[in-house]
């Protein structure tokens, strides 16, 4: 966690000071485009390789399966009313 | 963008579940770590150049307020919704629900605190949140608002999640993104033994 905060650190600093351009920009984009789709592949790798993920996928898939979409669901849910709010109070 | 995602991350299960040798399984860890950090890196670039990334903290910070109490309340009502269903104790069903995706670290406690299952069921849905945020998060950005497309990562905004957030959104919101998904990894350690103890 704490190399995470330090990466970021670095980046915001590095962003401010080097000013990019567009294309900097730009290539800066490129960059977190191709770094994501391989990061997405290379955790996918990590949990299609990890026995405790698909070992316990008959048993206990269901359940864990509607425990991510429920609390997935009820944080949209209450998202999108704080959303709705702060809309309502800047205008 | 998002069949791209979802493209990348069930290729990489197929090919982790078939292909590859177990002992390169520590090497792909290293590899994800250190993809991460660049990634993480890059998005820190984007957030220095946007001038605005240090204004309207007020707004901001109402913003974060907002959505990481938002989070808390939706995934507690979603996973005592859940263990409803499934005939399980409401202090479990709020404990698994506390994971907000950080599935190494809920997993690991709710082994300890309760047992084997529960401890699996923790760290397979919080998989499970973490692979539905990847897809969700450019959908909602562009069909709702980009502040409910940071409902589904939880404390995965943070860091896996971050890359992707930054490519739907604003370097604002994935400032707000990432307070918001520091904001809950500390909290995971914390609300799922305080659930689990009611």
């Amino acid at each position: 966690m704490w190399s995470i905060i330090v990466f970021l650190i670095v980046g915001i600093v590095l962003g401010n000071r080097l000013n990019l351009n567009e294309k900097g920009k730009h290539i800066n984009g490129k960059i977190q485009q191709v770094g994501l789709l391989l990061l997405l592949f290379s955790m996918g790798i990590s949990i299609g390789a990890n026995e405790d993920v698909l070992g316990n996928l008959n048993s206990i898939g269901l359940q864990a399966f509607l425990f991510a979409a429920f609390t997935t669901l009820g944080s949209i849910v209450f998202v999108y009313f704080v959303s709705q709010m702060l809309k309502k109070e800047a205008s | 963008m998002t069949i791209i995602i979802f493209a990348s991350v069930v290729g990489g299960i197929l090919f982790g579940y078939t292909l590859l040798p177990p002992e390169m399984l520590s090497m792909m860890d290293q590899i994800s770590t250190l993809l991460l950090g660049l990634l993480i890196f890059s998005v820190g670039i984007d957030i220095g150049g946007n001038k605005g990334a240090l204004k309207n903290i007020k707004q901001k910070s109402k913003m974060l307020g907002g959505l990481t109490t938002a989070v808390i309340a939706g995934s507690a009502v979603g996973g005592l919704l859940t263990g409803w269903i499934f005939n399980l104790p409401a202090n479990t069903s709020l404990a698994i629900s506390a994971g907000y995706g950080w599935y190494s670290l809920s997993g690991i406690i709710l082994k300890n605190l309760a047992s084997a299952e529960i401890g699996a069921i923790a760290f397979m849905s919080n998989v499970f949140r973490e692979m539905m945020a990847f897809v969700l998060i450019p959908i909602l950005a562009i069909k709702v608002n980009h502040l409910t497309s940071l409902a589904p990562p939880g404390a995965t905004s943070m860091d896996t999640t971050l890359p992707i957030i930054s490519r739907a959104t604003t370097p604002d919101i994935s400032m707000v993104a990432f307070l918001n998904g520091l904001i809950l990894s500390t909290l995971v350690p914390i609300l799922v033994p305080f659930f689990y103890s009611l």
